[in-house]
This record gives structure tokens, C-alpha cells and sequence, in this order.
């Protein structure tokens, strides 16, 4: 009699077990799942992230406007960048540019070359970007 | 077993939740790198230098300065800059029709232009255009050019400006290619 009673829980102490890795796993499968779906910070490349904002700005009709009247702060004041310290510079065919080089190490730029808006004025629009 | 049918039926709801999401898209997207941002943008510019060059009555000399600057800027970023480029100057007064070409490649070369089996073969210089023209064009033609080792077929109208575009990058192994007609 008290044989059988220790086994009884001998077994029921097996299915916990059993029922605890079958638990465990479930859930380590579903945060697989959501985290392969949805990737995090990693996905930001600084490296062409000016590239971006400035075709961005372009497409959206801003860029073109400033670049026409040499406005490098102006179009500086338009970029938000979380995390990141920005600043903008725009450069002439003859080399002269407006704007200002940041003073610091490990920076990324993005450049943009822009023709003109009304009248032919080639400029090259470059963007700094560092991390905060 | 009746704690893991409710794990179960859980995940189970949290799994339609995250379904019915759009699926992410990251801040930055780099379709080829830098290279590939300064292949759209320069795809998107000749064109509009093309214009300013129109309204400004100077359309060969502003796509030769323009060509020239880029390909500085390109070195710059070290990235070797090499294009290709043609476009038709209507002239509705008398029918006319002339071919500018714009030769970038890097080496001079023979260039075959074919309006109609009316051919002409000119040199054009690196880093320099020349022009052709063809009289009395229909309305609409059929413009075959031969340039290096490429060949390009186009139907323009004569009254329209219309031009093709060959750009191409190469930084190291990479190399990108783009052609445009507008």
C-alpha cells in the first residue's frame, strides 16, 4: 500500500516535469518568432542614413529651395535626428561652401549633388552626422 | 495538462495581434550602399540639368559642365564616373533634327547614329559632344545608335526634346549601371 502511494507521486512528479518543459518551450518558440519578425536598432545603417534624408528632403520639395539660396542652416534646422548630432554644408562648383564641418571624431556623411532649382547652379550638398 | 492549453490559447491570441501588424521596415535602407543613393540621384539630376540647360539656351554646354562636375564629386568619393548621354534639339522651323552625344566613358570612341537608314558615324572625344544633324524628319523616328560595344534603338517624336542617359559607378568590385530615356 504505501509502495503504491510513493510511486502515484513518483509519477505525478515525472508529468510536472514533462508539463513544465512543454510549457518552456512553447514560449521559447513564440519570442523566437516575435523577434525574428521584428528586428530592432540594428537595422540602422549611418553609413547611407544621410543619403536617405537627403533624397527625402528632395522628393519632399524642401532641399532644392534651400540649396538655391546657399541656406545650410536653414536646411540644417530641418533635419531631426534622434540620437545624432547633424549639420549641414553646401558646397559650389568653384569649392566655396556654406555651412559648418563638425569638430569631432567618427563622423558619417551623406552627400547629394542638386543642379539647380530655377537657374543652373551645380551644388554639392553634404550632411555630417555623428552620434550623440 | 490544463496550464499549457492556456499558454497555448494565449500565444495563440498574441499571434493574430502581431499578424494584423505591417511587417517593419528598417529607418535606413542602403539598396547598394552610398553607391546605389548616388546612382539615383544622378539619374534623377541629368535630367533636370537637361532642363535648366533648355530654359537657359545653352542645353550642350550645361549637360558638358554638368558631366564634367559630377565626374569630379565622383572622384572625389572615389567612385569612377563614366556616362554616356544623347538628346534631340528639335528645330519645328524646318523639320530638323539635331543629335547631341556626350561622351564620358573614359576613352573616345566611333559613334553610329541612324535616323532612318540615313547614317552617320562620328568620333566624339572623351570628356567632350558632338553634334549631328538629320533634315526634314517625320514627325516621328527611329533613332539607331552604336556606341563602343552597346546598341540602342529609340522612337522619338521630332517635335519633343528626348533624351537617353547611361551612367555608371564603380568603386572597387562594385559597379552600377543605370540607363534612363525621358
Amino acid at each position: 500500500m504505501g509502495l503504491q502511494i510513493i510511486k502515484r507521486d513518483t509519477m505525478r512528479g515525472f508529468l510536472y516535469m514533462i508539463e513544465a518543459i512543454i510549457a518552456g518551450v512553447i514560449l521559447i518558440g513564440f519570442l523566437l518568432f516575435i523577434g525574428s519578425g521584428y528586428p530592432a536598432a540594428q537595422s540602422y545603417d549611418p553609413g547611407t542614413m544621410g543619403y536617405s534624408i537627403l533624397h527625402d528632403l528632395d522628393r519632399q520639395g524642401i532641399l532644392r529651395d534651400y540649396v538655391a539660396e546657399n541656406n545650410a542652416s536653414g536646411l540644417d534646422s530641418r533635419i531631426s535626428l534622434f540620437g545624432y548630432g547633424h549639420s549641414v554644408l553646401i558646397c559650389g562648383q568653384s569649392g566655396a561652401c556654406q555651412g559648418t564641418v563638425p569638430d569631432a571624431g567618427d563622423v558619417w556623411v551623406g552627400n547629394y549633388l542638386v543642379s539647380g532649382k530655377d537657374d543652373y547652379q551645380p551644388r554639392l550638398v553634404k550632411i555630417y552626422m555623428w552620434r550623440l | 495538462m490544463k496550464g499549457q492549453f492556456l499558454i497555448l490559447g494565449a500565444v495563440l491570441l498574441c499571434s493574430l495581434f502581431f499578424i494584423g501588424l505591417p511587417p517593419s521596415r528598417p529607418l535606413a535602407e542602403s539598396p547598394a550602399g552610398d553607391m546605389g543613393y548616388l546612382a539615383a540621384n544622378l539619374e534623377k539630376e541629368f535630367p533636370h540639368a537637361l532642363n535648366l540647360g533648355l530654359s537657359e539656351g545653352d542645353p550642350r554646354g550645361i549637360m558638358e559642365n554638368f558631366t564634367g562636375w559630377v565626374r569630379d564629386v565622383a572622384g572625389s568619393l572615389l567612385v569612377d564616373f563614366s556616362s554616356f548621354w544623347m538628346f534631340s534639339e528639335p528645330d519645328p522651323a524646318s523639320g530638323n533634327v539635331t543629335i547631341v552625344l556626350g561622351n564620358y566613358m573614359g576613352t573616345g570612341m566611333n559613334v553610329d547614329v541612324d535616323l532612318g537608314g540615313n547614317r552617320r558615324n562620328v568620333f566624339v572625344a572623351d570628356g567632350d559632344s558632338e553634334s549631328v544633324t538629320f533634315p526634314s524628319v517625320g514627325p516621328e523616328y527611329v533613332l539607331d545608335v552604336m556606341f563602343g560595344s552597346d546598341a540602342r534603338s529609340f522612337t522619338w517624336q521630332r517635335d519633343k526634346v528626348s533624351v537617353f542617359l547611361l551612367l555608371q559607378l564603380e568603386r572597387g568590385g562594385n559597379i552600377i549601371r543605370k540607363e534612363a530615356e525621358a
